[in-house]
């Protein structure tokens, strides 16, 4: 009799786990369909990076455009001015110094990888770069973990998403790094489907 | 000063093939072959009863610093800097970063003592990472001891200087605008890198440095200083 009960309680846990299953791929299918429906963003952002170093983060902030298919401006307003440009033509770091753009060639080529990063994140195609594993975690909040596989691995050792459950936009990223740094960064007064003019992704 | 620039320069690149337009921009400023005017080293004329000028912290202090470097070839990068420093134990703890916060070099000194924490290839090199904390030091770190010259110096400037590592010199002079110059010299007493420190003074620490290398290789480093607390 004991036994049966065992058996029977068994079987009702497995059920449960699987409708759980079940629910977290609709669940992540549903975010990542919505995310892929999403035309454009803009965004701010609060970017803290924590070091072991330091008693406090340094917070910059900034301000993020968003247009599918592939273009991005990803603009640091406070305390450095950097911008990073991409669209059809790649990817552009200009930095801001004496009161004019200026173009950082040594940079801009290998900005490319990270904007090809994001572009993934705000489509919802978080398996893309071969780089990394990923996960989806329900939550609340529901969230897509990025595992580095290989070389990566001495830089980072995770990535986390945080969406919203609303459009299936990254809301906020954890980057954790080794020896005690790491990165958050939050998007804050998020706007979807707006509309931006291309002048926005081609020009400081 | 030199070292700084590179180690600041360093600090902001990403990982893999971001690795790969660091270790461009190394190679380019390396390559580079500048005969900059270099002052001449005289000595002081023999002046006593002003403390000496510096800019270096005299209590533990953490320091984050905007990073500008220009150099011929590679043109303006930027960059974010973060050092712990300690002058009573002669120690520095520094973190080189991308804007976005990608930390690219850290390492930690103290005396002799050197220990690299991580590095993007090619700022693992061991003497290059080295080279970036000797800069670090350059405008961070006080000498020991008391200065073996003080006086004015052929500009009329109140300049004091302290012997460091390797048979250096390191001057340190009031200019008449309120600036402070600081310079290091070599064993040959030819000019290695030079920096002027602006206002306003933070606990000593400087609102802008500017830095230029002297030398085989040309480029100047701007330090603007975001934040800067005590380390209780």
């Amino acid at each position: 009799m004991k036994l049966k009960i065992h058996v029977v309680f068994l079987l009702i846990s497995l059920s449960l786990l699987s409708a759980v299953r079940s629910f977290a791929d609709d669940d992540f299918s549903a975010l990542r369909t919505a995310a892929q429906n999403v035309k454009s963003v803009s965004a701010d952002f609060i970017q803290e990076k924590h070091l072991k170093i330091l008693a406090k983060p340094i917070i910059s902030k900034g301000r993020l455009y968003f247009k599918a298919p592939r273009s991005i401006r990803w603009e640091y307003l406070a305390p450095a001015r950097t911008l990073t440009l991409m669209n059809k033509n790649g990817a552009y770091v200009y930095i801001r110094s004496e009161g004019k753009w200026i173009l950082d060639r040594a940079q801009s080529d290998a900005r490319g990888i990270v904007m090809d990063e994001i572009n993934n994140w705000f489509t919802g195609r978080f398996e893309e770069n071969a780089a990394f594993s990923h996960a989806y975690q329900p939550g609340p909040p529901p969230s897509v973990i990025l595992t580095p596989k290989e070389e990566m691995k001495k830089f980072i050792s995770q990535i986390s998403l945080r969406l919203s459950r609303a459009t299936g936009l990254v809301e906020q990223v954890d980057i954790r790094e080794g020896h005690g740094n790491s990165t958050r960064i939050i998007f804050q007064n998020e706007k979807v489907n707006a509309k931006f003019p291309d002048s926005l992704f081609e020009k400081p | 000063m030199m070292k700084l620039f590179i180690k600041d320069t360093v600090d902001k690149t990403g990982y893999g093939d971001r690795g790969l337009s660091i270790a461009a921009l190394f190679a380019v400023i390396l390559a580079l072959a500048s005969c900059a005017a270099a002052p001449s080293y005289r000595p002081l004329s023999p002046q006593g009863g002003a403390a000496c000028p510096d800019i270096f912290p005299a209590a533990a202090a953490r320091l984050i610093h905007q990073i500008e470097i220009t150099s011929p070839l590679s043109g303006k990068s930027l960059f974010v800097g973060a050092v712990k420093v300690e002058p009573e134990k002669d120690a520095l703890h520094a973190v080189l970063m991308s804007v976005e916060g990608m930390v690219l070099f850290e390492a930690e000194t103290a005396g002799a003592d050197f220990r690299m924490i991580s590095a993007v290839p090619p700022l693992n090199d061991l003497p290059f990472a080295k080279g970036l904390m000797g800069d670090i030091s350059f405008v961070m770190l006080k000498p020991a001891g008391k200065p073996v010259e003080q006086g004015a110096d052929d500009q009329g400037l109140w300049a004091c200087r302290w012997p460091t590592g390797k048979e250096n010199i390191l001057e340190t002079a009031l200019t008449k605008d309120g600036n402070i110059r600081l310079r290091l010299y070599g064993a040959n007493r030819k000019i290695i890198k030079e920096a002027a420190a602006f206002p306003p003074f933070d606990r000593k620490a400087p609102a802008f440095i500017k830095m230029k290398s002297f030398g085989p290789a040309s480029y100047t480093i701007d330090l603007k200083l975001i934040e800067m607390e005590s380390v209780d």
